[in-house]
């Protein structure tokens, strides 16, 4: 792969030249992708204004959250978009998957770079803005720990909704037939992660700490961002258990793009 | 009317054929309930109501949102638009009857099947789990069921409007890309409007977005004629101003031929 | 020179689960490629071809038996294998859609890592060759069909494979395209050696250009040979073509008359019950001719009979 990886890099830049191509177009799916974040924002300080806390927390701290896990589902989605289920599906019925096998590159390195969606930076920096607003609100002391545990979120955070998504695509190769269910976890997963997870039930807080650990990639990191301790159970030191996990997890989503490849290899479209 | 009759019935089966999307979208509506419904209760764990409403308010209002998503924000939003842009519309212009109730009659299929396949049982299980406040008389579950009709109306009045967009600018996707947000927030897809400070939420209140989620929601919970007279006020006004547009955009084609 | 096939093939067969049962596709086929052949592959649709050349691209694993494409198991070794054989679908593209097409080439020398020198001399011989030059600025999405096919070509062989999988690559063009389709794939074939595998609907694609013709039919070889021998063995009856000096009935033993227009006469034979030149014979004792031309079957004619299923006399 790293040998590669200059390759991936010009096949990136051809995709992201192609859309340039209609710079007009590029500029408005970008505003709106950010405009969703902001929005959403919005709408969630409103409402937390009005109640002033919510399991504990302030409205600009639960808002850091919002922040994090919106930076790190539009840093998923900038290469990640293209394993939707719909997408896949059309590349497969398109014969477009028949080509990239004959080609001499990985077929995950030339699908992820070959469509890459600039679109979603946009919701990336986004994020990123709210993030800083946000804990600028909630009187963040920024320290370079306190830097890199919220750097630590996005990525592994990322990380998690990429193997979600390449376990879905590779899915997608069985089914043929893209299934939309995945969206749950994608989107699902950022809004749920958004909010500090003492507020839900023990069973949906078990599955997005440990099964899908989106809501541990986020949640605890921030805890050390914002200065605060976690409910029993969740430790602080855990943040650094984050990273191996998202790992694991990408690695789990990546067996199952490779079991998919398979699956088509042996079947055909 | 059998004509139209017929539009309606196809676009219910239409509807109701999409099986898988069927069930991905329950179950991402059941679960962003669940996430939303922990939200609130969490919200008012310390408070008994908020900007007037209580939580069994808010738990209506997550509910009727689940049930009324995919009727507001149609997969289908851009069909309309589609079909003007590849010319298909003008033969639609060209038959005989009327081409905005033809629409009308195929969409509110379409939406009527996602009503009852998706609205229905939503709401019916989250009532029997939760404590939501949903009126306890038949007449007003009547009075309920016809609110929810008629938001599904409004949105095809409105998604006609911006579809036709595409008689005028080929970049209408560009032009909605930007105004969607907006609309989400405005009418109540991201919280409650009644969360809105004052002079927005009054600004709002006057606006066609209230008829699509937030009128149903008060009529669940209590306040059901007014917000059954403005759904019914604004079917009328739009239904005028889509007539309009349309009486243009068929200008347009017959001076420009499309 | 390469003792060993650049393609080999044993007892190649592909399963499919289909709804309504198992399908078998390709069912046991077994043929070797040497290098520098050019082959047609024909056969009527679903007949296994494309599943053929699936198996022998690392695209689809066959159900039994074996493959071998440059000495290498195409699926377990797809990506080297990648690096030596070239592929161009005919509907389908493997240029980048809304770039110039320069960049598309440019990106196909990084892929394939073919040095920038090396690159440059390539491309200059194939702008030359394939009529590209006043195409490179344009964007692929921009070319018509035919320009667009050059390009494709152009691209597949740009690394020099040293097998080229072609699948209709002259649908859809018209005459003038497809004759400089052609007039490339021949003098690439002639001229560097590359083994050639062309699949195609279009007989006559077949044979202008291929020394070997195989045709598969619900997924067995039915025919593996030249295109030559392909008419000696189906095409039964040949037609002598004579311009008479006179207008006059024509009548010779062994031969029916099968047209008549002024002068001319259509005389058909069967090729084993007379030969031609003792046709010509008999012909120019009892009259006076001013011309005559043999025809050979229409090849298009005797496939067509193939799929049918009449079998050879």
């Amino acid at each position: 792969m790293a040998e590669h990886a200059g390759v991936y890099l010009r096949l990136a830049a051809a995709s992201v030249r192609a859309t340039a191509r209609r710079p007009a177009y590029l500029v408005v799916r970008f505003l709106s992708a950010g405009m969703i974040v902001g929005i959403e924002v919005a709408g969630v300080v409103l409402m937390l204004d009005r109640f002033g806390s919510i399991g504990g927390w302030r409205p600009a701290e639960v808002v850091v959250l919002f922040g994090l896990a919106f930076t790190a589902q539009g840093l998923a989605l900038v290469f990640g978009d293209t394993l939707e289920a719909d997408k896949v599906s059309e590349l497969v019925r398109r014969g477009t998957f028949d080509q990239v096998l004959t080609r001499p590159t990985s077929p995950l390195g030339w699908v992820v770079a070959s469509y890459v969606d600039t679109r979603f930076v946009g919701r990336m920096l986004a994020g990123a803005v709210t993030v800083a607003w946000a804990a600028d609100r909630a009187g963040v002391a920024w320290t370079p720990g306190r830097a890199g545990l919220a750097a630590l979120a996005v990525a592994c955070a990322a990380t998690i909704i990429f193997g979600v998504l390449l376990a879905a695509a590779g899915f997608t190769f069985v089914t043929v037939q893209g299934s939309e269910a995945v969206n749950v976890l994608i989107y699902g997963g950022q809004y749920l992660a958004s909010y500090p997870m003492q507020i839900y039930g023990s069973a949906l807080r078990f599955v997005f700490v440990w099964v899908i650990p989106i809501g541990l990639a986020i949640y605890v990191p921030a805890l050390g961002v914002l200065g605060r301790q976690g409910p029993a159970g969740l430790p602080g030191w855990l943040a650094w258990l984050s990273a191996p996990v998202a790992g694991a997890f990408a690695a789990l989503g990546g067996l199952a793009w490779r079991a998919g490849i398979r699956h088509y290899v042996g079947t055909g479209s | 009317m059998r004509a139209y009759l017929a539009l309606l019935r196809a676009g219910f089966q239409r509807q109701t054929s999409y099986r898988l999307a069927l069930a991905a979208g329950l179950l991402t509506n059941a679960f962003f309930g669940v996430v939303r419904t922990a939200v609130f209760y969490a919200l008012y764990r310390e408070r008994d109501q908020v900007a007037g409403l209580d939580v069994a308010d808010a738990l209506t209002y997550v509910w009727v949102l689940e049930g009324l998503f995919a009727v507001v924000w149609a997969p289908w939003f851009w069909e309309l638009a589609e079909a003007i842009r590849s010319g298909e519309f003008v033969a639609e212009l060209l038959r005989p009857g009327d081409p905005y109730l033809r629409l009308l009659a195929f969409d509110l299929g379409r939406t009527l099947s996602v009503l009852v396949t998706r609205t229905v049982p939503t709401l019916t299980v989250a009532a029997l789990l939760l404590p939501l406040r949903l009126p306890a008389t038949l007449g007003g579950l009547a009075l309920l069921g016809a609110s929810l009709v008629l938001a599904a109306v409004v949105s095809f009045q409105l998604r006609f409007l911006f579809g036709s967009a595409a008689f005028w600018t080929p970049d209408y996707r560009s032009l909605f890309m930007l105004v969607f947000p907006v609309l989400w927030l405005l009418s109540g897809f991201v919280v409650p409007v009644d969360f809105f400070p004052g002079p927005l939420r009054a600004l709002v209140d006057w606006s066609p977005l209230i008829p699509l989620l937030m009128a149903p929601v008060r009529v669940a919970t209590g306040a059901a004629g007014p917000a059954l007279a403005t759904q019914v006020a604004w079917v009328a006004l739009l239904w005028l101003g889509g007539r309009a547009v349309l009486a243009l955009a068929s200008r347009r084609l017959v001076v420009h031929g499309g | 020179m390469n003792p060993h096939p650049v393609i080999e093939v044993e007892g190649l067969r592909k399963r499919f689960r289909t709804r309504r049962g198992p399908v078998e596709a390709v069912a046991g086929i077994d043929f070797r490629v040497q290098p520098g052949e050019f082959v047609g592959y024909a056969g009527p649709n679903g007949a296994g071809k494309s599943t053929t050349v699936k198996m022998m691209s690392g695209i689809l694993l066959p159900s039994a038996g074996r493959v071998e494409v440059c000495g290498m198991v195409p699926y377990r070794e797809r990506k080297r294998l990648a690096r030596r054989m070239g592929v161009v679908f005919g509907q389908r593209t493997q240029l980048w859609w809304d770039l110039p097409l320069e960049e598309s080439f440019e990106l196909v020398g990084h892929l394939y890592r073919i040095p920038p020198a090396e690159r440059a001399a390539r491309l200059a011989r194939l702008e030359e060759v394939l009529a590209l030059g006043p195409l490179l600025a344009v964007p692929v999405r921009s070319l018509s069909l035919g320009q667009r096919m050059r390009a494709e070509l152009a691209a597949a062989v740009l690394p020099a494979p040293e097998v080229l999988f072609l699948d209709e690559p002259t649908i859809g063009l018209d005459v003038e395209a497809k004759a400089a389709v052609r007039d490339f794939l021949r003098e690439l074939n002639r001229d560097q050696g590359t083994t050639v595998i062309l699949t195609t609907h279009d007989l006559d694609d077949i044979t202008r250009l291929c020394s070997r013709l195989m045709i598969i039919d619900h997924g067995r070889l039915i025919y593996d040979g030249t295109v030559e021998a392909l008419r000696t063995a189906y095409g039964t009856t040949r037609v002598l073509v004579v311009d008479l000096a006179e207008d006059e009935p024509v009548q010779v033993q062994g031969a029916v008359l099968a047209r008549a227009e002024g002068r001319r006469r259509w005389l058909e034979f069967a090729r084993d019950e007379v030969s031609a030149a003792e046709l010509i014979a008999r012909l120019l004792a009892g009259h006076e001719v001013a011309d005559l031309t043999l025809e050979e079957p229409d090849i298009e004619d005797i496939v067509r009979r193939i799929y049918r299923g009449e079998a050879p006399p």
